[in-house]
């Protein structure tokens, strides 16, 4: 199997840390009260960028993606506080500290999830490949 | 105090791991920076330097898939001159011994080596040293009995030696049964990562790359001086790696010599295979960590890859600890920085997860492969990362007591193998019939499931022709 695509895209991958910055600083300027949320939020702009951004493919999907992704994260946090909130009341505060415990790690299964999912949308398979160079 | 205490071992632990994830990122990326040239360097063919090849094939009640290598044995394109096939019958009680004859009575270059019961049955590295006795050649070559090796991938391995600085070559391994369940799939997706980035990226790198044990081979001049392998360790593989470093020498990579493998197919067998490499690589850190340190034969680079290299499979108990140290300090005291490394915790996690091939490894391992629907497996090694855990958890175990009591627990329990591999070799059959009507289907000998998107390299089946003796 030899390597179909290669050349890391720092031009991308200065680009990518550039809007993510601006990102995270805009969303924790509105969201500072939520620890959870914007520390998960840094951590998912962090690890997308740098994983995702220095490989070929558009620009224009990696922000697209990028972007979805923080919407994903502000809405999974969002319900999981709420759900969080309703259990510490029925729980009496003894679910606060599974909460905490438990939060990090369930925040990474969708993080991993999306990123591997955006991977697919940027790899361009041999048969695709193959397709372009036959139309060309 | 206590809780200082706690918090000075949870950050150890956390910069350890962070060590881990840096190491990983980095050779990602050197592997994505240097995948337009590994394409390049595949297209410069040297046909100059052939040495003589001594090919070991250790097999222990291997009937099910030893025809399947010995038929790919005689269909090699290295001069068949410059060859010695030398099959380690280890005392199987299947008929092994009976098909390797077969092949050996039909050609000139492949012989057996019997073992008896009595010598046979102590692990591999027993039966290669049994094997080395009876090596002729410059070159020592390893295959185990299970693999599927492309055509040409001697000329490929063997080029590397014409530097003599070099004394071993690696090859890549590809899991050849992976669409059979989801076993084998995740398997190759942790064999993506293993070796097409992590692998690749030391070599690319000038660090530490790993001889796996199989697809690979050493100078027989070296092997020689290094007494062969050790047989009172279990990854005798990488406790040779060490040795051969230790000794002023250098391992290559070769990312386009490719093997096929069959992988295995449920966890009972994953767990007694990743046992076994725990258990041995956790004997090769005792052993060798400290030698590596004092080495003057490595470089500084060298010396901090092979020291991470050879701890790798204490990090899924290090990373339990810091769970297990982690949860009473968030609870005992709240501060903020503790949520936020306590946040990163799984960032981390993932990144061991597979065997230990991180998760963004085997993720650009796979984009780069062209893979797009393996991708969506990933997700589900954290299952395989929590399962090596345990494994890593008991294989420490049984080290520290066999260290603290003084008893050699060594027990090699073999992978057996189904033979299940072969219906993804199209033409098989006709191929062990010596059917050599298909001169047009030749490309296909070697072209696997469409699923699996791997090219058919250099593939044609060819007649067993008859010994010329």
């Amino acid at each position: 199997m030899e390597m179909e695509k290669g050349n890391l895209r720092t031009d991308h991958l200065v680009f990518g840390m550039l809007v993510g910055i601006m990102a995270s600083f805009t969303l924790s300027f509105f969201f500072h009260t939520n620890t959870e949320l914007t520390s998960m939020l840094l951590i998912f702009n962090i690890l997308y960028i740098f994983l995702t951004f220095p490989l070929n493919g558009e620009l224009t999907k990696k922000l697209c993606m990028l972007l979805l992704g923080n919407v994903i994260c502000l809405i999974w946090n969002s319900l999981f506080l709420l759900f969080a909130a309703a259990a510490a009341e029925y729980f009496n505060g003894s679910f606060e500290a599974l909460y905490i415990i438990l939060n990090p790690f369930l925040n990474l299964i969708w993080v991993v999830s999306f990123w591997s999912t955006s991977l697919t949308i940027l790899s361009v398979s041999k048969d695709e490949n193959l397709r372009r160079k036959h139309a060309h | 105090m206590l809780i200082e205490f706690l918090e000075a071992v949870f950050v150890i632990l956390v910069a350890l791991m962070v060590a881990y994830l840096v190491r990983h990122y980095i050779f990602t990326m050197a592997v994505i920076k240097n995948a337009s040239k590994n394409k390049k360097a595949i297209e410069v063919v040297d046909d100059v330097y052939h040495p003589t090849v001594s090919i070991l094939i250790p097999a222990r009640n291997e009937e099910k898939v030893i025809r399947r290598i010995l038929q790919r044995m005689t269909e090699l394109t290295y001069p068949k001159d410059k060859l010695q096939v030398t099959v380690i019958n280890d005392a199987s009680t299947d008929t092994t011994g009976q098909i390797a004859e077969e092949y050996s009575k039909t050609y000139n270059f492949i012989n057996v080596v019997h073992r008896s019961q009595h010598e046979g049955g102590r692990g591999k590295a027993s039966a290669l040293n049994a094997g080395l006795k009876y090596a002729k050649h410059e070159i020592i070559m390893c295959f185990d009995a299970d693999y599927y090796p492309q055509r040409d991938i001697l000329e490929k391995l063997t080029r590397e030696f014409a530097d003599p600085k070099v004394g071993a070559v690696q090859g890549r391994v590809i899991v050849l049964n992976e669409p059979q369940n989801m076993v084998t799939r995740l398997v190759a997706l942790e064999r993506i990562g293993g070796y097409l980035v992590d692998q690749n990226a030391r070599d690319i790198l000038g660090l530490i790359p790993q001889f796996g044990g199989t697809v690979g081979g050493f100078r027989h001049s070296l092997l020689k001086s290094l007494g062969g392998w050790d047989e009172s360790v279990l990854a005798e593989d990488t406790d040779l790696t060490f040795r051969v470093y230790l000794a002023g020498y250098k391992i290559r990579y070769i990312n386009d010599a490719e093997c096929y493998e069959e992988a295995v197919e449920n966890w009972r067998a994953y767990w007694r295979q990743r046992y076994r490499w725990a258990k041995g690589h956790m004997q090769c850190a005792i052993k060798h960590s400290f030698k590596v340190l004092k080495s003057s034969n490595l470089s500084l680079k060298e010396k901090i890859d092979g020291l991470l290299l050879l701890n790798v499979y204490f990090m899924p108990i290090l990373v339990m600890l810091a769970w297990a140290v982690g949860i009473p300090l968030l609870l005992l005291k709240s501060s903020q920085w503790l949520a936020a490394l306590w946040a990163s915790v799984p960032v981390f996690l993932y990144s061991f997860v597979g065997n230990f091939a991180p998760f963004f490894e085997v993720g650009i391992g796979a984009y780069l492969d062209g893979r797009k629907r393996a991708q969506w497996l990933i997700p589900l090694m954290i299952f395989m990362f929590v399962y090596n855990m345990c494994i890593c958890l008991m294989a420490f175990v049984d080290v520290s007591f066999s260290k603290i009591f003084r008893r050699n627990s060594n027990c090699w329990r073999k992978t057996s193998h189904s033979g299940n591999g072969n219906c993804y070799i199209v033409n098989y059959g006709n191929c062990l019939k010596g059917n050599d009507d298909s001169e047009s289907d030749s490309n296909n000998a070697c072209a696997f499931s469409r699923s699996l998107n791997i090219h058919p390299h250099h593939a044609s089946t060819s007649t067993p022709r008859a010994k010329t003796t």
